[in-house]
């Protein structure tokens, strides 16, 4: 049994070393040379070896594989970036439309009730500072074309009104603060000339055209 | 050994460069891989289906498996033999998983699926004989003695490889090899 091992092993080895001088393209003498006692055997082995390499040089695809495989790898690359493109809108579409529903809807529930407070904020601060004004010095600008609209609308004479805010206030006011005053005083009476011009120029047929030349320009 | 070891070398060099160029768009690039590989694919197929259209199937699609590959290849650093070798031998898997059979290494069934004799008709009606006959005395092989065969002797694959393929030492793969021929040339002899 050890003998038959040995032996086995040996052929093995020997038709090992067949094999790779046959790959070299090296004569098979050289083997038969080397192992002179396995001669016969390793010859039928190699022709059993050659058999099935004879079969397998015969076999070979068609021709017309080659071009089958080109015109399939250019489909490949048209044929799926197109349907790439395709499916991914197809199925983008659908995503798409769930994506931005599911943001509109987390965004207004956020945005909405904060977006309607400010513009309730905004109303509120334009009608508060429109009317009270927060700035003493934007008041004191703002005021009398307030009080001079509202006035008019009353039929009060509004320079009168006018003058008599600015006296009241340098009567109550400290000797340092009636400088402020003065040049409140003045900065009325512009506003009031500046008033009274911006009338004068809706008045009249000119100030129109005016305005229409304006906008042209615009 | 040295000299084939360059020659090898030299080879995985220049295949290594067709693939880059093919990955570049370069479709004759991609020509001259497929006619460096494509018969050793369609035998390794072929032997293993033992049917021309199912063996130019598998072939075609490891081709387009491989092209559609390319951007990947490079990057996992194996050879590119090995990239198509194992798109083929996971079709094949595929292929008989398909028909109810078994694995790629259990061909018990192969020989109710042999060719119609319509394949290759290029081929002479002695030597279609003749490779029945071959097919037949594979079929008789035991399953690790006909893989051994086939890894040595259809795709050349070399001692080292197809140890780790079947996971055996070279020396058992030698001893197996040297067991497999011998049974097949028996076979041959009762065929």
């Amino acid at each position: 049994m050890e003998h038959h091992n040995d032996h086995e092993q040996r052929l093995a080895e020997a038709l090992e070393y067949a094999l790779r001088l046959h790959r070299k393209g090296k004569p098979i003498e050289e083997t038969f040379e080397r192992f002179p006692e396995y001669r016969n055997e390793l010859a039928d082995l190699l022709g059993t070896a050659d058999r099935l390499q004879q079969t397998r040089e015969r076999l070979a695809p068609r021709k017309e594989l080659m071009a089958s495989i080109l015109s399939g790898t250019e489909q490949s690359v048209t044929g799926a970036s197109e349907n790439r493109s395709l499916s991914q809108d197809a199925r983008r579409a659908p995503e798409h439309t769930v994506l931005i529903n599911s943001h509109m809807r987390s965004t207004l529930s956020f945005f909405l009730p904060i977006g309607v407070v400010a513009v309730l904020l905004l109303v509120f601060g334009i009608s508060y500072f429109g009317e009270f004004g927060g700035n003493p010095l934007a008041t004191n600008q703002l005021a009398p074309e307030a009080n001079q609209l509202k006035q008019a609308e009353n039929g009060l004479p509004t320079e009168e009104t006018a003058s008599q805010s600015v006296r009241f206030s340098a009567d109550t006011a400290s000797s340092g603060e009636a400088l402020n005053l003065d040049s409140l005083a003045s900065d009325e009476a512009e506003a009031l000339q500046t008033t009274s011009s911006f009338e004068s120029f809706f008045e009249g047929e000119e100030g129109l055209s005016d305005l229409e030349s304006l906008l042209d320009e615009l | 050994m040295n000299s084939a070891h360059f020659e090898i070398n030299a080879e995985q060099h220049d295949i290594t460069d067709l693939v880059r160029q093919a990955r570049a768009g370069d479709t004759d690039a991609f020509g001259r891989i497929y006619e460096h590989y494509v018969r050793p694919l369609y035998r390794f197929a072929y032997f293993r289906l033992k049917n021309q259209r199912d063996a130019e199937d598998i072939t075609q699609m490891v081709f387009l498996k491989a092209w559609k590959s390319l951007d990947r290849f490079e990057d996992r650093g194996y050879p590119f033999s090995s990239l198509l070798y194992r798109i083929a031998r996971n079709a094949i898997v595929d292929h008989w998983k398909k028909k109810k059979d078994t694995s790629l290494e259990d061909h018990s069934d192969i020989a109710e699926t042999l060719s119609d004799g319509n394949d290759h008709p290029d081929l002479s009606l002695e030597h279609k004989d003749s490779m029945e006959k071959v097919f037949g005395a594979l079929d008789a092989l035991r399953g690790d003695q006909r893989d051994v065969i086939l890894y040595k002797f259809v795709d050349d694959l070399p001692n080292r490889d197809i140890a780790v393929i079947m996971d055996k030492s070279e020396e058992a793969i030698r001893a197996l090899q040297y067991r497999a021929l011998k049974a097949l040339r028996e076979r041959f002899q009762e065929v």
